[in-house]
């Protein structure tokens, strides 16, 4: 029992490890944490309040049916990868004497308190739902249980098939994964269109979930059978983990370079850039870096639009802009709010810079040696990064703007100035943020800080264009009006950018590796 | 010989650690030069400074004749640089990353041409022209940087721990490529913490220690100033001399022995290979 104990405490101490080490990943997990809460207090009562007013939600059966199945298929999806282990583990447990049983009780422990810290708001909403409409004490142990039983069997089923994928080698689990997975979601098409299979007719354990929740929430007492039916799922399940936990999955894990889903090192980061690599060459290889350049700063310039096309940068930016041009035309603006949708543009302008920054660093910095070594002024280099990622963060939201104005036949003068100067500025500003962090020798600091450095810079610097901008929507400016007024916005963007740029090649001269 | 490095008097701490205290050293044209000591010695600092991706606290230095702290780039392009953990841009190809190196160093592109060629050719590489360097194996990566640091031919070239990764073979054509350098007056700076490497390939060794020199000079030299035996090898010279400035310095016994030993024995002496 002792193992098992120590064994729960490592791991548990290697996740929170490595989430403690990247503030990026806690700040995600509190704005997960405190973003999920207010809405689910919100869902919380309103399902008090339809409950009260009542309504039989028992009709909901069938969409949280479906809602639950999903969560499963979406868990069970992975196991087509096999078993997967983290390598830590392959090294420090799978070559120690302990089981591949003990092995997955410690894991299956620590997993379920890794994801305690994601169900926590699910956990604070049940708990007010619970007590405002002071359900019996049968029901909330029926909803718990339920809630418990159900998770067990998907770690279990999940679990299981993964092992069985890695043990078996052949098509006939993915056979049955495939056939589990169709199942679990055909029903779901009743919710779009008439069909004769509906989730509260199928025996299914998402089904019976649902039915307890739904039933305990109304005050009722689930039937036997709706009990017994989770329960043989999670006995059935548990039967299969424990024979495969008897299999030697220490032989057939494959192996994942992370100690946690939280870890951001750069080792990791390597890792994901390299697979990115591999995937965008394949399309990248048109612009290929040869000795056609005229000068040695375009030659620097193709060098670095090589790197954003063969790393992935490029397809971010244009799905981006993609996602945001599918959004605008579904929602068919109108004159009132189509400027709100170029002031989004203009904010993307410099969310695109930012981007670009971030890759930049996790692409390149170990590679800085070979400009910093060779001779050449490190300020060339920057300067050619700088132009770069203007021409790009001007260029495709540009062509967005204009595709935008056309589609909702509005005036593109404004969009471009706002594009324009946000991209000048927004390009700047982070990269003279990111070198200033790089020449104080605080090559640690997460990207995301450097971020919210670069978009305060960028937001203070840009505060004159979106003033300009405000004005002509504002004030209704002709057309040469807003032709003449762009002139000092654009100008003041060109000298901020002058600035910057002089202040990025000062910067350059303190970088060391 | 002419001296084409001379470090005097380097300092450099990081934090709370003193990497270098009063570095001195001096490599002449035409011969392999060995940095040897153990790990945290101060090995890979001293490299990164002459290559001038660290600033010193406090010394001077001297390369090809040129001061870094007077010209700040100029100095840079007569050194040829291979790192210890060497990261490359995985994104080029072999072929775009030499031109890459051969453009930043402003070299005229038919010898960049000519030069990719002949290196892709001794080193083997031929067949990975077209190939990502993500996709190449440690010991062609170590080869690629080493064509890399070659390709505007230098008069330094400077190795981090140059052989580790590569196989028998390649370090066959590497030590080929250094004969014929130095007898083509041009200079190999190496470090290592392997003795037999140094002892094998390098023409003078300098034995650093908690970031001093402790002793420069050829395998006898070094024997004679260690009081090892005549057959001794630069292992046993090495732990010898490690071993008695730890030991003085704690007794504050060994600054003459010290100074006698960095400043003693110069002069240039055939491989014993």
């Amino acid at each position: 029992m002792s193992v098992v104990r120590d064994l729960y405490m490592f791991k548990v101490k290697v996740f929170l490890g490595a989430l403690k080490s990247s503030r990026a990943s806690l700040l995600l997990i509190a704005v997960y944490v405190l973003g999920m809460l207010p809405s689910g207090i919100g869902v919380s009562l309103s399902v008090i309040n339809v409950v009260k007013g009542g309504v039989d939600i028992t009709a909901f059966l069938n969409p949280i049916a479906a809602l639950l199945s999903s969560v499963v298929a979406l868990l069970l999806l992975s196991a087509y990868r096999g078993y997967v282990a983290y390598e830590y583990e392959q090294t420090l447990l799978f070559t120690s004497p302990i089981t591949p049983r003990t092995y997955l009780i410690v894991s299956l422990l620590a997993d379920l308190t890794a994801l305690s810290v994601f169900l926590l708001p699910l956990g604070v909403c049940l708990c007010i739902t619970i007590v405002s409409l002071q359900l019996s004490v049968l029901s909330t142990i029926l909803i718990v249980a339920g809630f418990v039983l159900f998770l067990f069997f998907v770690y279990f089923t999940k679990t299981s098939l993964s092992i069985l994928e890695s043990y078996r080698q052949d098509a006939l689990v993915r056979i049955v994964l495939t056939i589990i997975l169709a199942s679990l979601m055909l029903p779901a098409v009743s919710l779009v269109i008439p069909f004769p299979l509906k989730y509260s007719e199928l025996p299914y354990p998402s089904t019976f979930l649902a039915e307890i929740i739904l039933n305990s929430l109304c005050g009722r007492i689930s039937n036997v059978g709706t009990v017994l039916g989770i329960l043989s799922y999670f006995l059935v399940s548990s039967l299969i983990f424990l024979f495969c936990s008897n299999l030697n999955l220490y032989q057939l894990a494959k192996p994942v370079p992370f100690v946690s889903p939280f870890d951001t090192s750069m080792r990791v980061q390597t890792i994901k850039t390299g697979k990115n690599i591999q995937f965008f060459s394949r399309f990248g290889f048109q612009t290929s870096l040869n000795l056609d350049s005229k000068s040695l700063q375009s030659f620097l310039m193709k060098k670095e639009f090589v790197r954003i096309v063969r790393d992935g940068s490029l397809f971010m930016v244009f799905m981006f802009y993609a996602v945001l041009m599918v959004i605008n035309i579904a929602s068919r603006p109108n004159e009132t709010t189509f400027p709100m949708w170029m002031f989004l543009l203009a904010f993307y302008s410099f969310i695109v810079p930012a981007m670009l920054t971030s890759n930049w660093r996790m692409v390149e910095l170990d590679n800085l040696w070979m400009p910093i070594t060779s001779g050449l002024s490190f300020g060339v280099v920057a300067k050619a990064i700088l132009y770069d990622f203007t021409l790009l963060a001007f260029a495709v939201p540009a062509v967005t703007s204009v595709l935008l104005t056309f589609i909702n036949h509005a005036d593109p003068i404004v969009p471009i100035v706002l594009v324009a100067s946000a991209s000048i500025i927004g390009s700047s500003a982070n990269l003279y943020t990111m070198m200033s962090f790089l020449s104080r020798k605080r090559r640690a600091t997460p990207a995301l800080m450097i971020n919210y450095a670069a978009m305060f810079l960028s937001g203070l610097l840009i505060a004159p264009t979106y003033i300009y901008a405000i004005l002509t929507f504002f004030l209704g400016f002709d057309i040469v009006t807003k032709l003449v007024s762009a002139v000092p916005v654009l100008i003041y963007s060109a000298i901020v950018f002058r600035i910057l740029s002089k202040q990025i090649e000062k910067e350059t001269l303190n970088l060391e590796m | 010989m002419s001296e084409i490095l001379q470090l005097t008097d380097v300092w450099k701490a990081y934090d709370e650690v003193q990497a270098l205290s009063g570095l001195d050293l001096e490599a002449k044209r035409g011969e392999i030069f060995g940095l040897v000591g153990p790990n945290g010695a101060g090995k890979t600092t001293c490299i990164k400074i002459i290559v001038g991706l660290l600033k010193m606290d406090k010394g001077a230095i001297n390369v090809n004749g040129l001061d870094p702290t007077q010209s700040l780039y100029e100095y840079k392009r007569s050194i040829g640089y291979v790192p210890e953990s060497v990261s490359l841009p995985d994104y080029l190809t072999v072929e775009e990353l030499l031109i890459y190196s051969g453009k930043i160093r402003s070299i005229p592109n038919e010898l960049i041409r000519q030069r990719i060629d002949t290196y892709l050719r001794i080193f083997d590489l031929e067949e990975k022209r077209k190939s990502l360097v993500l996709l190449l194996s440690r010991g062609m990566r170590q080869k690629v940087t080493m064509a890399s640091a070659l390709i505007h031919d230098p008069d330094l070239l400077i190795l981090d721990e140059p052989l580790i990764g590569i196989d028998p073979a390649g370090q066959h054509t590497i030590k080929e490529l250094f004969n014929a350098r130095i007898k083509e007056n041009k200079t190999i700076f190496l470090s290592t913490h392997m003795l037999d490497t140094a002892e094998r390939m390098c023409n003078r060794v300098a034995i650093i220690h908690k970031g001093r020199n402790v002793a420069t000079g050829d395998l006898s030299q070094l024997r004679s100033l260690s009081e090892t035996e005549e057959n001794a090898t630069l292992e046993e010279v090495f732990l010898k001399l490690t071993e008695e400035t730890g030991t003085a310095s704690s007794s504050e016994k060994s600054e003459e022995q010290t100074k006698k030993a960095r400043h003693g024995i110069f002069g240039a002496f055939r491989r014993t290979e």
